[in-house]
């Protein structure tokens, strides 16, 4: 059997047990978690077309999976990120016992994983462009799951990842038509705008974030934050399948000159949105927002170094953004809600949960000692507009978490919120500590994540 | 012969672009339906350059679509009572939007997609007319209903102008399938939040 096939095999029969076990939570958290681990691992270890030793033995596994002509492939140019992705989706997992996102998570999850690492697999790459319409689609159900309904904003993101499916497959018929090599930017013009326009779509760049801060109003936080991180993650590592395969679009130095103005646009629009929130969801939608802009400008660097470095920061976000729903689940599982009114002084009555909260959006933010800083402070030494811009996206965040701080300091109400098993509050803390170390010690996570682009010649000068 | 065909398409294209402005401007669950079902076969029709047994398949999964949504329970003929708030959607404004946006989608596709030996009479207007009411319908409502039969019409339309630039029969099944994946989710949509009554009688 080759690797693509029992992969995919392997996740969707693991999806299809645990949506059947899905009244067992603590079975189906084992299952989906461990599952999802060991998948991580499998890519990660087995090299695909090449003799390896696992589990002291020997095993050579075909690369390619071909169907109706063409192939999924699972090789060196995607190994890492498609490990990367399930790995991302393991940690989730693992915080999900505690979350309580909905019992239609980990099946969902599972298959929205599937989905993504098949439009990480398939070739053409442009055909995962579908595979992401179909992860959207899955995504509907757990944003929208059967225990919180009453909300249409889902359906907002299929629209949008709808026509970004329709603007890329469009692009790729244009790109096709120009090929893989040099043009003149003037006659890339049709391609390039169609390209962009497909890639604020999946990003959800403003104005295409419409999704992103209705659905924060209403869905299960961790929910969100799982179908950000890999939603993002599958769209990111798309635009650098495009950017690796086409060169007409790499050495365009007009579209990243746009790209850091577009990035700054971004950054000072959903830092001031961030500051002006009264949900806390919302506030979080906005720093991911601020985040995506902080990619941007590393990606508009057009080096090797910038590349790596947005691929780092993505890394990054799985553990900031993780760490904050954890906390803010833990919140309103407990019945503290969303608002400011609502989590008014709760400080005092969730103190490990409220600290949690607070040090996942410090780390979104970008704050100094925190896992999202280091990469912050690499765009920061390249200077110029983008580290401008970085700073004040930095500080403007900061600033909404600071506020987000003294609300849940204020002086407590008089509401009873339950006491945490001691697994919460073991995950919670580690949670904390995660953050923390991987801002003192940023080598433990970025060298990995940003190997996933050694595949990618074109991008990587390889 | 040629004539006929080219006939066919163009009738098939204007029933098509008919049965959207229909799904836009009555938004009845008994209307939106069947006016799926009318453009999935007009679609099919349209597929000139794709393989029978493809066509066959879109036919299939347009059967199965209008199949799902019916037998859906959504509590009463799905009306338009959850308009985004502060969007205009009388029926005056919304023939006036079919109208206006019909005949800029059809001119538009036209001038992108000229007929000739690659792309038979009737596929530039029903790609534009059906791309383009879809996405009046999907911008003009939040009903769960409505926006999946919106979004299906832009597949549709964008598969049928898709057919003639690209030959991947692979590509063509993985989009025709998407359809089906919007019903079920629609239908789940539907059955979480049932509507509340038909607010356009």
């Amino acid at each position: 059997m080759n690797a693509p096939l029992a992969l995919l095999t392997f996740t969707v029969g693991l999806a299809t047990l645990v949506a059947f076990l899905r009244k067992e939570p603590l079975a189906a958290w084992l299952l989906a978690s461990g599952g999802a681990g060991l998948a991580a691992v499998f890519v990660v270890v087995i090299r695909p077309d090449v003799a390896t030793s696992f589990l002291g033995l020997s095993v050579k596994v075909p690369g390619t999976w071909t169907i109706l002509g063409r192939a999924l492939v699972l090789g060196e140019a995607n190994r890492l990120v498609v490990g990367f992705v399930y790995m991302a989706a393991a940690f989730l997992f693992a915080g999900g016992h505690v979350a309580k996102p909905g019992r239609l998570f980990y099946a969902a999850g599972l298959l929205v994983v599937g989905l993504v690492a098949g439009s990480l697999m398939v070739v053409p790459f442009l055909y995962a462009a579908v595979f992401l319409e179909g992860m959207a689609l899955v995504a509907v159900l757990i944003l929208y799951p059967p225990e919180r309904p009453g909300s249409r904003a889902p359906l907002r993101m299929v629209v949008l990842y709808t026509l970004g499916m329709l603007t890329l497959l469009t692009a790729g018929w244009q790109a096709d038509l120009l090929g893989a090599g040099s043009v003149p930017a003037e006659a890339a013009r049709t391609a390039t705008a169609l390209a962009v326009l497909g890639f604020g779509l999946l990003l959800a760049a403003p104005p295409f974030h419409l999704w992103l801060p209705s659905t924060a109003g209403h869905s299960h936080p961790y929910g969100l934050a799982f179908v950000i991180l890999i939603s993002q993650a599958g769209a990111l590592f798309t635009v650098f399948r495009f950017f690796d395969a086409y060169a007409w679009l790499r050495e365009n130095a007009l579209l990243f000159l746009a790209a850091r103005w577009v990035g700054m646009g971004i950054a000072a629009f959903a830092a001031l949105w961030a500051l002006s929130q009264r949900s806390l969801a919302r506030t979080a939608a906005y720093a991911v927002m601020a985040d995506t802009a902080v990619i941007l400008l590393a990606f508009s660097s057009m080096s090797l170094g910038g590349f790596e470095l947005a691929l780092g920061l993505s890394g990054a976000r799985v553990v900031s953004l993780a760490v904050w729903a954890l906390g803010a689940s833990v919140l309103q599982n407990g019945g503290a809600g969303d608002t400011a009114d609502e989590l008014s002084g709760v400080g005092y009555h969730a103190p490990l949960a409220t600290a949690t909260v607070l040090v996942g959006l410090f780390s979104l933010a970008g704050f100094p000692l925190t896992a999202g800083f280091p990469g912050r402070w690499a765009v920061m030494a390249g200077g110029g507009t983008a580290a401008l811009a970085v700073v004040g996206t930095l500080g403007a965040v900061s600033l909404a978490a600071v506020r987000w701080t003294s609300t849940v300091l204020r002086s407590p109400r008089d509401v009873e919120l339950p006491r945490g098993s001691v697994l919460e509050r073991l995950m919670l803390g580690a949670g904390i500590l995660l953050c923390l170390l991987l801002g003192l010690f940023p080598q433990l996570l970025y060298p990995w994540v940003v190997g996933a682009l050694s595949g990618l010649a074109g991008l990587s000068g390889g | 012969m040629t004539t006929v065909a080219g006939a066919a398409g163009l009738i098939a294209a204007w029933v098509a672009g008919c049965a959207c402005a229909a799904g836009v401007l009555v938004p009845r669950r008994s209307v939106v339906i069947p006016a799926l079902l009318i453009q999935f076969i007009c679609a099919a029709i349209l597929f000139s350059s794709l393989p029978t047994a493809l066509v066959f398949a879109y036919a299939v999964v347009g059967a199965c679509v209008c199949a799902i949504l019916a037998v859906t329970p959504a509590g009463g003929d799905v009306a338009e009572e959850s308009r985004p708030a502060g969007v205009p959607s009388g029926m005056s404004f919304r023939l006036v939007g079919v109208l206006l946006v019909g005949l800029s989608s059809v001119a538009l596709a036209r001038s992108v997609m000229e007929p000739g030996l690659a792309i038979a009479p009737g596929v530039p207007d029903a790609a534009g007319l059906m791309i383009g009411l879809g996405l009046l319908q999907v911008g003009l409502s939040e009903e769960p209903l409505r926006v999946g039969a919106g979004l299906m019409a832009m597949i549709g339309g964008f598969e049928i102008g898709y057919t003639t630039v690209e030959t991947a029969i692979a590509l063509h099944g993985l989009i025709i399938g998407v359809p089906l994946l919007i019903a079920l989710v629609v239908a789940y949509l539907l059955v979480l939040s049932p509507a509340k009554g038909d607010a356009s009688t």
